[in-house]
Protein backbone atom coordinates (compact mmCIF):
# COMPACT_ATOMS: atom_id res chain seq x y z
CA UNK A 1 0.00 0.00 0.00
CA UNK A 2 1.32 3.35 -0.56
CA UNK A 3 2.56 5.26 1.93
CA UNK A 4 0.61 8.48 2.69
CA UNK A 5 2.36 11.91 2.50
CA UNK A 6 4.75 12.57 5.30
CA UNK A 7 3.56 10.62 7.55
CA UNK A 8 6.09 8.29 8.08
CA UNK A 9 9.85 9.46 6.00
CA UNK A 10 11.80 7.54 3.84
CA UNK A 11 15.90 7.81 5.45
CA UNK A 12 16.41 11.00 2.65
CA UNK A 13 13.71 12.74 3.85
CA UNK A 14 14.49 12.12 7.36
CA UNK A 15 17.94 13.63 6.34
CA UNK A 16 16.99 16.30 4.63
CA UNK A 17 14.58 17.90 7.84
CA UNK A 18 17.63 16.73 9.85
CA UNK A 19 19.99 19.11 8.31
CA UNK A 20 17.52 21.71 8.67
CA UNK A 21 17.00 21.43 12.03
CA UNK A 22 19.62 24.46 11.52
CA UNK A 23 19.80 26.99 8.92
CA UNK A 24 21.31 25.71 5.90
CA UNK A 25 21.45 26.08 2.10
CA UNK A 26 19.40 23.82 0.21
CA UNK A 27 22.39 22.56 -1.97
CA UNK A 28 24.80 21.92 1.02
CA UNK A 29 22.49 19.41 1.66
CA UNK A 30 23.83 17.28 -1.06
CA UNK A 31 27.07 17.16 0.83
CA UNK A 32 26.26 17.14 4.97
CA UNK A 33 23.86 13.83 4.45
CA UNK A 34 26.70 11.66 3.29
CA UNK A 35 29.04 12.98 5.96
CA UNK A 36 26.18 12.25 8.60
CA UNK A 37 25.43 9.04 7.65
CA UNK A 38 28.89 7.96 6.51
CA UNK A 39 28.31 7.82 2.80
CA UNK A 40 25.77 5.18 3.62
CA UNK A 41 22.95 7.54 2.45
CA UNK A 42 23.13 10.07 -0.73
CA UNK A 43 20.72 12.28 -1.96
CA UNK A 44 20.28 13.09 -5.57
CA UNK A 45 20.05 16.38 -7.05
CA UNK A 46 16.76 16.20 -8.45
CA UNK A 47 15.42 14.22 -5.78
CA UNK A 48 16.67 17.03 -3.10
CA UNK A 49 14.86 19.80 -5.03
CA UNK A 50 11.74 17.96 -5.52
CA UNK A 51 11.82 17.17 -1.37
CA UNK A 52 12.59 20.72 -0.64
CA UNK A 53 9.79 22.20 -2.96
CA UNK A 54 7.30 19.56 -1.52
CA UNK A 55 8.72 20.71 2.21
CA UNK A 56 8.05 23.65 1.64
CA UNK A 57 4.66 23.74 0.08
CA UNK A 58 3.86 21.27 3.31
CA UNK A 59 5.34 24.23 5.48
CA UNK A 60 7.29 21.81 7.32
CA UNK A 61 10.61 24.34 6.05
CA UNK A 62 10.93 27.99 5.22
CA UNK A 63 13.33 30.39 3.22
CA UNK A 64 15.18 32.48 5.46
CA UNK A 65 17.51 33.96 3.19
CA UNK A 66 18.31 33.90 -0.73
CA UNK A 67 22.02 34.77 -2.64
CA UNK A 68 21.47 34.81 -6.09
CA UNK A 69 19.86 31.29 -7.10
CA UNK A 70 21.60 29.80 -3.61
CA UNK A 71 18.32 29.75 -0.64
CA UNK A 72 18.64 28.91 3.07
CA UNK A 73 16.14 27.16 4.79
CA UNK A 74 15.21 25.87 8.43
CA UNK A 75 12.53 23.71 9.95
CA UNK A 76 9.16 25.02 10.73
CA UNK A 77 7.50 24.21 14.15
CA UNK A 78 5.49 21.77 11.75
CA UNK A 79 8.33 20.34 10.33
CA UNK A 80 9.89 19.87 13.79
CA UNK A 81 6.79 18.32 15.26
CA UNK A 82 7.14 15.91 12.04
CA UNK A 83 11.46 15.58 12.66
CA UNK A 84 10.37 14.37 16.08
CA UNK A 85 7.49 11.90 15.96
CA UNK A 86 9.55 10.32 13.18
CA UNK A 87 12.66 10.12 15.95
CA UNK A 88 10.11 8.38 18.50
CA UNK A 89 8.94 6.18 15.62
CA UNK A 90 12.62 5.06 14.93
CA UNK A 91 13.11 4.55 18.73
CA UNK A 92 10.12 2.62 19.15
CA UNK A 93 11.85 0.66 16.49
CA UNK A 94 14.19 -0.10 18.55
CA UNK A 95 13.02 -0.04 21.69
CA UNK A 96 10.77 -3.35 20.46
CA UNK A 97 13.39 -4.98 18.79
CA UNK A 98 15.43 -5.25 21.89
CA UNK A 99 12.44 -6.04 23.91
CA UNK A 100 11.70 -8.83 21.64
CA UNK A 101 15.33 -10.10 21.44
CA UNK A 102 15.95 -10.49 25.21
CA UNK A 103 13.13 -12.28 25.60
CA UNK A 104 13.88 -15.01 22.81
CA UNK A 105 17.45 -15.26 24.52
CA UNK A 106 16.05 -15.74 27.75
CA UNK A 107 13.80 -18.63 26.80
CA UNK B 1 36.14 14.87 -40.48
CA UNK B 2 32.90 15.60 -39.63
CA UNK B 3 32.17 16.95 -36.27
CA UNK B 4 28.72 17.29 -35.91
CA UNK B 5 26.09 13.74 -36.53
CA UNK B 6 22.46 14.34 -36.77
CA UNK B 7 20.71 11.55 -36.75
CA UNK B 8 16.32 10.71 -36.47
CA UNK B 9 16.01 9.13 -33.55
CA UNK B 10 13.06 6.97 -32.10
CA UNK B 11 12.29 7.02 -28.77
CA UNK B 12 9.55 6.97 -26.68
CA UNK B 13 9.10 10.49 -24.67
CA UNK B 14 9.09 8.37 -21.30
CA UNK B 15 11.79 5.46 -22.16
CA UNK B 16 14.27 7.21 -20.07
CA UNK B 17 16.12 3.96 -19.70
CA UNK B 18 16.35 3.79 -23.17
CA UNK B 19 17.51 7.28 -23.84
CA UNK B 20 20.40 6.80 -21.24
CA UNK B 21 21.58 3.55 -22.59
CA UNK B 22 22.06 5.08 -25.76
CA UNK B 23 23.18 8.23 -25.12
CA UNK B 24 25.81 6.09 -23.18
CA UNK B 25 26.72 4.20 -26.23
CA UNK B 26 26.87 7.19 -28.38
CA UNK B 27 29.21 9.14 -26.28
CA UNK B 28 31.31 5.26 -26.00
CA UNK B 29 31.92 6.13 -29.51
CA UNK B 30 33.01 9.69 -29.77
CA UNK B 31 29.31 11.26 -29.72
CA UNK B 32 28.05 13.71 -27.45
CA UNK B 33 24.35 14.56 -27.49
CA UNK B 34 24.03 18.74 -27.90
CA UNK B 35 20.27 19.23 -29.43
CA UNK B 36 17.16 17.31 -29.68
CA UNK B 37 14.74 18.72 -31.82
CA UNK B 38 11.41 16.96 -33.08
CA UNK B 39 13.22 15.52 -36.25
CA UNK B 40 16.18 14.26 -35.27
CA UNK B 41 18.89 14.71 -32.40
CA UNK B 42 22.35 16.70 -33.08
CA UNK B 43 25.85 15.03 -31.43
CA UNK B 44 28.97 17.11 -31.36
CA UNK B 45 32.20 14.95 -31.76
CA UNK B 46 34.43 13.81 -28.47
CA UNK B 47 36.97 11.51 -27.60
CA UNK B 48 35.26 8.25 -26.66
CA UNK B 49 34.79 7.78 -23.37
CA UNK B 50 32.85 6.35 -20.52
CA UNK B 51 29.93 9.22 -19.65
CA UNK B 52 26.50 8.98 -17.80
CA UNK B 53 23.65 9.97 -18.89
CA UNK B 54 20.59 10.92 -16.68
CA UNK B 55 17.21 12.13 -18.00
CA UNK B 56 14.98 14.23 -15.92
CA UNK B 57 11.33 14.84 -16.73
CA UNK B 58 10.14 18.34 -15.40
CA UNK B 59 6.24 19.11 -15.98
CA UNK B 60 6.51 22.76 -15.74
CA UNK B 61 9.37 24.13 -18.26
CA UNK B 62 7.61 25.36 -21.20
CA UNK B 63 8.67 25.45 -24.58
CA UNK B 64 7.78 29.11 -24.90
CA UNK B 65 9.60 30.74 -22.17
CA UNK B 66 12.14 32.90 -23.40
CA UNK B 67 14.43 31.93 -21.13
CA UNK B 68 14.71 29.01 -18.36
CA UNK B 69 12.72 30.31 -15.53
CA UNK B 70 14.52 30.68 -11.92
CA UNK B 71 13.85 27.57 -11.02
CA UNK B 72 14.60 25.71 -13.76
CA UNK B 73 18.06 27.40 -13.32
CA UNK B 74 17.95 26.56 -9.69
CA UNK B 75 17.28 22.91 -10.76
CA UNK B 76 20.14 23.01 -12.93
CA UNK B 77 22.40 24.33 -10.24
CA UNK B 78 21.76 21.52 -7.58
CA UNK B 79 22.40 18.88 -10.89
CA UNK B 80 25.74 20.36 -11.88
CA UNK B 81 26.91 20.97 -7.37
CA UNK B 82 27.24 17.33 -8.10
CA UNK B 83 28.74 17.08 -11.30
CA UNK B 84 25.67 16.47 -13.61
CA UNK B 85 26.15 19.27 -16.89
CA UNK B 86 23.35 20.15 -19.21
CA UNK B 87 23.31 18.22 -22.55
CA UNK B 88 19.94 20.06 -23.82
CA UNK B 89 16.70 20.10 -23.12
CA UNK B 90 13.27 19.61 -24.91
CA UNK B 91 9.75 20.09 -23.75
CA UNK B 92 9.56 18.91 -19.94
CA UNK B 93 12.57 16.46 -20.79
CA UNK B 94 16.22 17.54 -19.44
CA UNK B 95 19.03 15.86 -20.29
CA UNK B 96 22.43 15.72 -17.81
CA UNK B 97 25.87 14.02 -18.45
CA UNK B 98 27.97 13.42 -15.64
CA UNK B 99 31.74 12.54 -16.14
CA UNK B 100 32.74 11.20 -12.94
CA UNK B 101 33.30 7.62 -12.40
CA UNK B 102 30.73 6.77 -9.84
CA UNK B 103 28.27 9.77 -9.96
CA UNK B 104 25.16 9.99 -7.04
CA UNK B 105 22.00 9.75 -9.68
CA UNK B 106 20.26 12.93 -9.98
CA UNK B 107 16.97 10.71 -8.90
CA UNK B 108 17.31 8.95 -5.60
CA UNK B 109 13.76 8.22 -4.26
CA UNK B 110 11.83 5.98 -7.33
CA UNK B 111 8.68 7.15 -5.89
CA UNK B 112 9.45 11.10 -6.77
CA UNK B 113 11.16 9.99 -10.04
CA UNK B 114 8.02 7.67 -11.17
CA UNK B 115 5.68 11.02 -10.31
CA UNK B 116 7.33 13.43 -12.24
CA UNK B 117 7.80 11.28 -14.97
CA UNK B 118 4.00 10.62 -15.21
CA UNK B 119 3.10 14.51 -14.58
CA UNK B 120 5.10 15.24 -17.65
CA UNK B 121 3.58 12.08 -19.65
CA UNK B 122 0.21 13.63 -19.13
CA UNK B 123 0.93 17.27 -20.22
CA UNK B 124 2.60 16.18 -23.01
CA UNK B 125 1.84 12.69 -25.23
CA UNK B 126 -0.57 11.24 -23.06
CA UNK B 127 -3.06 13.71 -24.87
CA UNK B 128 -1.83 13.38 -28.13
CA UNK B 129 -2.28 9.26 -27.55
CA UNK B 130 -5.50 9.30 -26.37
CA UNK B 131 -6.49 11.68 -29.51
CA UNK B 132 -4.72 9.50 -31.78
CA UNK B 133 -6.71 6.36 -30.43
CA UNK B 134 -10.01 8.11 -30.57
CA UNK B 135 -9.64 9.02 -34.25
CA UNK B 136 -8.10 5.98 -34.79
CA UNK B 137 -11.14 3.70 -33.59
CA UNK B 138 -13.47 5.70 -35.47
CA UNK B 139 -11.80 5.93 -38.61
CA UNK B 140 -10.74 2.51 -37.98
CA UNK B 141 -13.98 1.30 -37.94
CA UNK B 142 -15.37 3.13 -40.55
CA UNK B 143 -12.61 1.76 -42.81
CA UNK B 144 -13.14 -2.11 -41.75
CA UNK B 145 -16.99 -1.15 -41.95
CA UNK B 146 -16.65 -0.06 -45.82
CA UNK B 147 -14.18 -2.58 -46.63
CA UNK B 148 -16.58 -5.64 -45.18
CA UNK B 149 -19.34 -3.38 -47.39
CA UNK B 150 -18.61 -2.21 -50.19
CA UNK B 151 -14.62 -3.04 -50.71
CA UNK B 152 -14.40 -2.04 -54.23
CA UNK B 153 -15.41 1.80 -53.18
CA UNK B 154 -12.42 1.51 -50.86
CA UNK B 155 -9.87 -0.53 -52.78
CA UNK B 156 -10.93 1.72 -55.74
CA UNK B 157 -9.96 5.08 -54.20
CA UNK B 158 -6.08 5.28 -53.02
CA UNK B 159 -7.33 8.44 -50.17
CA UNK B 160 -10.18 6.20 -48.51
CA UNK B 161 -7.37 3.43 -48.75
CA UNK B 162 -4.62 5.05 -47.69
CA UNK B 163 -6.10 7.05 -44.76
CA UNK B 164 -7.75 4.60 -43.35
CA UNK B 165 -4.82 2.49 -42.74
CA UNK B 166 -3.18 5.16 -41.92
CA UNK B 167 -5.86 5.49 -38.87
CA UNK B 168 -5.08 2.04 -37.77
CA UNK B 169 -1.47 2.33 -37.50
CA UNK B 170 -2.06 5.33 -35.70
CA UNK B 171 -4.63 3.11 -33.87
CA UNK B 172 -2.44 0.34 -33.19
CA UNK B 173 0.63 2.80 -31.85
CA UNK B 174 -0.94 4.92 -29.58
CA UNK B 175 -3.10 1.68 -28.26
CA UNK B 176 0.39 -0.07 -27.72
CA UNK B 177 2.28 2.75 -26.17
CA UNK B 178 -1.06 3.50 -23.91
CA UNK B 179 -1.06 0.08 -22.76
CA UNK B 180 2.98 -0.05 -22.53
CA UNK B 181 3.17 3.22 -20.31
CA UNK B 182 0.43 2.26 -18.25
CA UNK B 183 1.41 -1.33 -17.39
CA UNK B 184 4.86 0.09 -16.88
CA UNK B 185 3.19 2.89 -14.34
CA UNK B 186 1.53 0.06 -12.24
CA UNK B 187 4.56 -1.80 -11.99
CA UNK B 188 6.58 0.98 -11.18
CA UNK B 189 4.67 2.17 -8.30
CA UNK B 190 4.46 -0.77 -6.71
CA UNK B 191 8.05 -1.52 -7.12
CA UNK B 192 9.01 2.38 -6.17
CA UNK B 193 7.48 1.71 -2.64
CA UNK B 194 10.52 -0.67 -1.96
CA UNK B 195 12.96 1.72 -3.32
CA UNK B 196 13.65 0.15 -6.63
CA UNK B 197 12.83 2.40 -10.09
CA UNK B 198 11.53 0.12 -12.64
CA UNK B 199 13.80 0.62 -16.05
CA UNK B 200 11.15 2.04 -19.09
CA UNK B 201 10.89 -0.21 -21.80
CA UNK B 202 10.03 1.82 -25.31
CA UNK B 203 9.14 1.12 -28.79
CA UNK B 204 11.79 1.93 -30.63
CA UNK B 205 11.92 -0.38 -33.31
CA UNK B 206 8.07 0.12 -33.96
CA UNK B 207 8.42 4.18 -34.07
CA UNK B 208 11.00 3.48 -37.05
CA UNK B 209 9.00 0.61 -38.60
CA UNK B 210 5.72 2.69 -38.50
CA UNK B 211 7.95 5.86 -39.70
CA UNK B 212 9.13 3.85 -42.94
CA UNK B 213 6.01 2.89 -43.47
CA UNK B 214 4.40 6.22 -43.81
CA UNK B 215 6.89 7.47 -45.65
CA UNK B 216 6.71 4.75 -48.38
CA UNK B 217 2.89 4.86 -48.21
CA UNK B 218 2.89 8.48 -48.94
CA UNK B 219 5.26 8.38 -51.67
CA UNK B 220 2.34 5.15 -53.16
CA UNK B 221 -0.59 7.52 -52.45
CA UNK B 222 1.18 10.07 -54.41
CA UNK B 223 2.05 7.81 -57.08
CA UNK B 224 -1.35 6.15 -57.54
CA UNK B 225 -3.17 9.78 -57.53
CA UNK B 226 -1.41 10.07 -60.86
CA UNK B 227 -4.66 9.99 -63.33
CA UNK B 228 -7.53 11.23 -60.89
CA UNK B 229 -6.09 15.05 -61.24
CA UNK B 230 -5.47 15.12 -57.17
CA UNK B 231 -1.81 14.45 -57.48
CA UNK B 232 -1.20 18.76 -57.91
CA UNK B 233 -3.35 19.31 -55.26
CA UNK B 234 -2.28 16.26 -52.90
CA UNK B 235 1.42 17.00 -52.81
CA UNK B 236 1.06 20.98 -52.44
CA UNK B 237 -1.12 20.32 -49.58
CA UNK B 238 1.66 17.77 -48.16
CA UNK B 239 4.62 20.11 -48.70
CA UNK B 240 2.43 22.72 -46.78
CA UNK B 241 2.20 20.84 -44.11
CA UNK B 242 5.30 19.97 -44.10
CA UNK B 243 6.89 23.35 -44.63
CA UNK B 244 4.16 24.84 -41.78
CA UNK B 245 6.85 22.95 -38.89
CA UNK B 246 9.70 24.83 -39.40
CA UNK B 247 7.70 28.46 -40.41
CA UNK B 248 5.45 28.11 -36.99
CA UNK B 249 8.79 26.96 -35.34
CA UNK B 250 10.76 29.67 -36.68
CA UNK B 251 8.12 32.01 -35.21
CA UNK B 252 8.12 30.68 -31.96
CA UNK B 253 11.80 31.10 -31.76
CA UNK B 254 12.28 34.42 -32.93
CA UNK B 255 9.79 35.45 -30.33
CA UNK B 256 11.62 33.95 -27.33
CA UNK B 257 15.03 35.41 -29.02
CA UNK B 258 13.11 38.89 -28.65
CA UNK B 259 12.38 37.63 -25.20
CA UNK B 260 8.31 37.89 -25.41
CA UNK B 261 6.87 36.64 -22.14
CA UNK B 262 5.58 33.12 -22.36
CA UNK B 263 1.73 34.04 -22.73
CA UNK B 264 2.10 36.21 -25.27
CA UNK B 265 4.13 33.87 -27.30
CA UNK B 266 2.02 30.72 -26.63
CA UNK B 267 -0.98 33.67 -28.25
CA UNK B 268 1.27 35.09 -31.42
CA UNK B 269 2.63 31.68 -32.38
CA UNK B 270 -0.88 29.72 -32.62
CA UNK B 271 -1.93 33.08 -34.03
CA UNK B 272 0.50 32.32 -36.65
CA UNK B 273 -0.18 28.97 -37.16
CA UNK B 274 -3.77 29.74 -37.63
CA UNK B 275 -3.10 32.65 -40.25
CA UNK B 276 -0.41 30.60 -42.08
CA UNK B 277 -2.82 27.66 -42.69
CA UNK B 278 -5.11 29.63 -43.97
CA UNK B 279 -3.22 32.07 -46.00
CA UNK B 280 -1.17 28.49 -47.88
CA UNK B 281 -4.38 26.03 -47.79
CA UNK B 282 -6.17 29.38 -49.38
CA UNK B 283 -3.86 30.47 -51.88
CA UNK B 284 -2.96 26.61 -53.27
CA UNK B 285 -6.72 26.58 -53.51
CA UNK B 286 -6.99 29.67 -55.39
CA UNK B 287 -4.01 28.05 -57.68
CA UNK B 288 -5.77 25.54 -58.06
CA UNK B 289 -9.21 26.89 -59.21
CA UNK B 290 -7.53 29.64 -61.75
CA UNK B 291 -4.93 26.65 -63.20
CA UNK B 292 -8.06 24.96 -63.89
CA UNK B 293 -10.24 27.65 -65.09
CA UNK B 294 -7.00 28.61 -67.41
CA UNK B 295 -6.53 25.66 -68.70
CA UNK B 296 -3.15 25.08 -66.89
CA UNK B 297 -4.02 21.88 -65.05
CA UNK B 298 -6.02 19.88 -67.80
CA UNK B 299 -8.47 17.56 -66.16
CA UNK B 300 -6.83 14.40 -66.87
CA UNK B 301 -10.17 12.35 -66.63
CA UNK B 302 -10.71 10.82 -69.98
CA UNK B 303 -13.34 11.58 -73.12
CA UNK B 304 -16.14 8.86 -72.36
CA UNK B 305 -14.83 5.37 -73.93
CA UNK B 306 -17.45 5.13 -75.79
CA UNK B 307 -20.60 7.67 -76.07
CA UNK B 308 -24.87 7.45 -77.35
CA UNK B 309 -23.61 9.41 -80.22
CA UNK B 310 -21.77 6.62 -81.64
CA UNK B 311 -23.93 3.98 -80.07
CA UNK B 312 -27.01 5.66 -82.10
CA UNK B 313 -25.36 7.68 -84.55
CA UNK B 314 -26.63 10.70 -83.55
CA UNK B 315 -24.73 14.12 -82.76
CA UNK B 316 -23.96 14.01 -78.98
CA UNK B 317 -22.28 17.13 -79.26
CA UNK B 318 -24.96 18.90 -77.00
CA UNK B 319 -25.18 15.93 -74.70
CA UNK B 320 -24.59 16.30 -70.79
CA UNK B 321 -21.19 14.00 -69.87
CA UNK B 322 -20.63 13.64 -66.62
CA UNK B 323 -18.03 11.36 -65.44
CA UNK B 324 -15.57 10.79 -62.27
CA UNK B 325 -12.63 8.79 -61.55
CA UNK B 326 -11.23 6.91 -58.64
CA UNK B 327 -7.92 5.39 -58.76
CA UNK B 328 -5.36 3.00 -56.75
CA UNK B 329 -2.55 1.10 -57.04
CA UNK B 330 -5.07 -1.95 -57.03
CA UNK B 331 -8.13 -0.83 -59.09
CA UNK B 332 -9.21 1.93 -61.37
CA UNK B 333 -13.00 2.52 -61.32
CA UNK B 334 -13.92 5.25 -64.54
CA UNK B 335 -17.68 5.98 -64.53
CA UNK B 336 -19.83 8.28 -67.22
CA UNK B 337 -23.49 9.71 -67.45
CA UNK B 338 -24.78 10.80 -70.50
CA UNK B 339 -28.03 11.95 -71.64
CA UNK B 340 -29.56 15.39 -73.77
CA UNK B 341 -29.38 17.56 -71.49
CA UNK B 342 -30.94 19.05 -67.92
CA UNK B 343 -34.75 18.74 -69.16
CA UNK B 344 -34.23 15.33 -71.30
CA UNK B 345 -33.31 12.47 -70.22
CA UNK B 346 -33.80 10.36 -73.09
CA UNK B 347 -32.03 8.55 -74.54
CA UNK B 348 -29.46 8.09 -71.53
CA UNK B 349 -27.13 5.73 -70.88
CA UNK B 350 -24.67 4.76 -67.54
CA UNK B 351 -21.65 2.58 -67.34
CA UNK B 352 -18.77 2.33 -64.88
CA UNK B 353 -15.70 0.13 -66.03
CA UNK B 354 -13.94 -1.12 -63.46
CA UNK B 355 -10.16 -1.85 -64.08
CA UNK B 356 -8.76 -4.76 -62.11
CA UNK B 357 -4.48 -4.25 -61.73
CA UNK B 358 -3.71 -6.92 -59.65
CA UNK B 359 -5.18 -10.38 -61.30
CA UNK B 360 -5.87 -12.09 -58.39
CA UNK B 361 -8.09 -9.56 -57.18
CA UNK B 362 -10.46 -10.35 -60.67
CA UNK B 363 -12.40 -12.92 -59.24
CA UNK B 364 -13.42 -11.24 -56.16
CA UNK B 365 -14.42 -7.73 -57.58
CA UNK B 366 -16.04 -9.67 -60.25
CA UNK B 367 -18.08 -11.67 -57.79
CA UNK B 368 -18.69 -8.75 -55.79
CA UNK B 369 -20.28 -6.63 -58.29
CA UNK B 370 -22.24 -9.92 -59.26
CA UNK B 371 -23.70 -10.02 -56.27
CA UNK B 372 -24.28 -6.07 -55.86
CA UNK B 373 -28.22 -6.12 -56.11
CA UNK B 374 -28.05 -8.99 -53.70
CA UNK B 375 -29.66 -6.62 -50.90
CA UNK B 376 -32.71 -5.89 -52.98
CA UNK B 377 -33.62 -9.37 -52.07
CA UNK B 378 -36.89 -9.03 -50.61
CA UNK B 379 -37.96 -5.48 -51.39
CA UNK B 380 -40.66 -4.63 -53.68
CA UNK B 381 -38.51 -5.26 -56.51
CA UNK B 382 -36.31 -8.07 -57.37
CA UNK B 383 -33.03 -8.50 -59.43
CA UNK B 384 -31.02 -11.25 -61.10
CA UNK B 385 -28.46 -10.88 -63.00
CA UNK B 386 -29.20 -14.12 -65.65
CA UNK B 387 -26.19 -15.18 -67.93
CA UNK B 388 -26.01 -13.78 -71.65
CA UNK B 389 -24.60 -14.80 -74.99
CA UNK B 390 -20.79 -13.01 -73.86
CA UNK B 391 -20.11 -13.76 -77.56
CA UNK B 392 -21.99 -10.59 -78.47
CA UNK B 393 -19.93 -8.66 -76.19
CA UNK B 394 -17.05 -10.00 -77.29
CA UNK B 395 -16.01 -10.70 -73.78
CA UNK B 396 -14.93 -13.60 -71.25
CA UNK B 397 -18.44 -13.75 -69.33
CA UNK B 398 -21.62 -11.58 -69.71
CA UNK B 399 -24.73 -11.24 -67.43
CA UNK B 400 -28.07 -9.44 -67.61
CA UNK B 401 -30.06 -7.72 -64.83
CA UNK B 402 -33.96 -8.73 -64.94
CA UNK B 403 -36.33 -6.78 -62.52
CA UNK B 404 -38.85 -9.12 -61.21
CA UNK B 405 -38.10 -11.41 -64.17
CA UNK B 406 -38.21 -9.15 -67.22
CA UNK B 407 -34.69 -8.20 -68.85
CA UNK B 408 -33.80 -4.48 -67.53
CA UNK B 409 -31.42 -2.75 -70.09
CA UNK B 410 -28.82 -3.72 -67.81
CA UNK B 411 -25.70 -5.42 -68.08
CA UNK B 412 -22.14 -7.07 -66.40
CA UNK B 413 -20.03 -7.45 -68.94
CA UNK B 414 -16.58 -9.23 -68.28
CA UNK B 415 -13.32 -8.75 -69.95
CA UNK B 416 -9.37 -9.45 -69.44
CA UNK B 417 -8.92 -6.83 -67.10
CA UNK B 418 -11.90 -4.59 -67.20
CA UNK B 419 -15.62 -5.07 -66.30
CA UNK B 420 -18.62 -2.86 -67.48
CA UNK B 421 -21.59 -2.65 -65.72
CA UNK B 422 -23.59 -0.48 -68.58
CA UNK B 423 -27.32 0.90 -68.05
CA UNK B 424 -29.35 2.17 -71.53
CA UNK B 425 -33.09 3.17 -71.70
CA UNK B 426 -33.06 1.30 -74.85
CA UNK B 427 -32.25 -1.96 -75.85
CA UNK B 428 -28.95 -2.39 -77.13
CA UNK B 429 -28.53 -4.01 -80.50
CA UNK B 430 -25.77 -6.81 -81.55
CA UNK B 431 -23.36 -4.20 -83.08
CA UNK B 432 -23.83 -1.78 -80.28
CA UNK B 433 -22.70 -4.28 -78.22
CA UNK B 434 -19.62 -5.26 -80.18
CA UNK B 435 -18.81 -1.61 -80.18
CA UNK B 436 -18.45 -1.20 -76.97
CA UNK B 437 -16.58 -4.47 -77.03
CA UNK B 438 -14.01 -3.31 -79.59
CA UNK B 439 -14.00 0.10 -77.45
CA UNK B 440 -12.98 -1.32 -74.53
CA UNK B 441 -10.28 -4.19 -75.75
CA UNK B 442 -8.87 -1.71 -77.48
CA UNK B 443 -7.89 0.67 -73.88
Amino acid sequence: MPRAKFQTLTEQMYYILLCLSSECYGMDIMDKVPQMTDGRVKVGSGTLYNLLEQFLDADMIKETKAEGRRRCYILTDKGRELLDAEYKRLNSLVYDYQRFMEKEEQK
Amino acid sequence: MKNTLKKVEFFTFYDKTGIENHLEQMASEGWLLEKMSALYWTYRRIEPKKIHFSVSYYATISDFEPEPTEEQQAFNDFCEHSGWKLATQTVQMQVFYNENDDPVPIETDPVLEVENIHRSVKKTVLVSYFLMLFLGAIMGASFISTLLGDPILLLSSATRLFTGIWFIVALIYSLTELVTYFTWRKKAKKLAEQGVFLETRGHRKLGFAITVFMLVSIVFYLISLANTGLQFYMTAYLLIFLAGFPLVNGVKSLLKKKKVKEGANKALTFAASFTLAFVLVGALTAVTVLGIRNGTFESDLKEPIFTIGELLGVDDSGYLKTRGKEDSIMLGRYRSSQHPNTYEHSPTMQYTITEVKWAFLYDFVADTLYHHYDEWKGWDSSYEYVETDEAAWGADKAWELYRNGEPNNAFLVCYDKYILEISTDWELTAEQKQLIGNKICAE
